[in-house]
């Protein structure tokens, strides 16, 4: 359940914070949490207010207040940890907390990487990268047949936390439609081959700097993308 | 022309020490807290929050890079970081100062001013 506590707290991080450090942060917890859990909260509290803090937007205040709801809830109820049969109402308390923040993740330059897939039809690979101000990329994906598809993204437009591009290839015309939230791309790849239209679902996690994970989705008609 | 190195410094004690478990070898994030407790003699542990707060700020200034991964069995969620080559400079800096202020301690520890007769 302190597990669940500290990812908690985590996601009251600011989004970029939260996507570039998140997974390693409750990979060390998951290391040294045998050791005593109360410093890593201590800890935890004390760089959530450092990060608020140097975050001077709107948000910074819903953010912080959150934050300490969470700390005077932990200061409840870690002592009773054992008598605490559901962590149902934990849940709700947190995510009525962070709604704020992680509805304004924003894409930026920091979100700079390749997107690699392992679906049914072999691997998905997109670079997406911000210079000099435009988001310039390429999506190739490896079809039934091992070859090769795709090409350069056009009409790249990233408004917020959403992403849509298409890419006119010479075998096909691909559109993806997908939104950055919690610190992993969700989306779906729409892609006409041969005049069939087909679609999968597409979700991506960073695993590095500049590198993020794709894996597809189960989709009824995932199998069809060429 | 000299480097103006000067608005780095002086650095707090977590940067210092980041940077000083960073000057042998990449390390991960886990790896640096280990190499700070062990420099340290157990006596500054940094946490998880304090790393990452200071690893964003020392990525941002351009004095730690994230280093590739060493090989592909790694456990995707173990990133590492490396020095570059302002953070060396920076930190060999920073070790400079910090000699001089012990040279200075030293001297006065040493050689106690003379108290005046009453």
């Amino acid at each position: 359940m302190t597990r669940s506590l500290y990812r908690s707290l985590l996601w009251l991080y600011p989004p970029g914070f939260r996507a570039r450090f998140t997974e390693e942060m409750l990979w060390i917890y998951d290391e040294t949490a045998s050791a005593g859990v109360i410093p890593l909260f201590t800890d935890g509290f004390a760089s959530l207010f450092r990060q608020w803090v140097q975050h001077s937007t709107p948000l910074a205040a819903a953010g912080f207040g959150g934050a300490l709801h969470m700390a005077l809830f932990l200061i409840m109820i870690l002592p009773m940890s054992s008598r605490v049969p559901d962590c149902a109402p934990v849940r709700r308390v947190l995510l009525s907390n962070i709604s704020a923040p992680v509805e304004h993740t924003r894409l930026s330059g920091a979100w700079v990487g390749a997107l690699r897939s392992t679906g049914p039809s072999g691997p998905i690979e997109l670079i997406l990268a911000k210079r000099g101000g435009a988001w310039t990329g390429e999506l190739y994906l490896q079809g039934p047949d091992g070859q090769m598809h795709g090409g350069p993204l056009q009409d790249i437009d990233v408004e917020g936390d959403s992403l849509r591009f298409r890419i006119e290839a010479a075998d096909a015309d691909m559109i993806f439609t997908g939104r950055l939230r919690q610190g992993r791309l969700r989306g779906v790849l729409e892609a006409t081959a041969n005049g069939t239209q087909v679609a999968a679902r597409a979700r991506g996690r960073k695993v590095g700097e500049g590198t993020w994970q794709m894996a597809r989705a189960a989709s009824p008609n995932a199998a069809g993308i060429p | 022309m000299k480097e103006d190195l000067s608005p780095f410094l002086p650095l707090s004690p977590a940067t210092l020490h980041i940077l000083l478990s960073l000057a042998g070898e990449e390390r991960h994030g886990y790896g640096i807290m280990q190499e700070v407790a062990r420099q340290s003699e157990g006596q500054y542990k940094l946490g998880p929050g304090t790393l990452y707060d200071n690893l964003q700020k020392l990525m941002d200034q351009a004095i730690v890079e994230e280093a590739p991964r060493r090989s592909a069995d790694d456990d995707p969620r173990r990133r590492y970081y490396r020095l570059t080559g302002l953070g060396r400079r920076i930190l060999t800096a920073e070790v400079a100062r910090l000699e001089g202020v012990v040279r200075e301690a030293r001297i006065h520890l040493r050689q106690p001013s003379p108290r005046r007769a009453s």
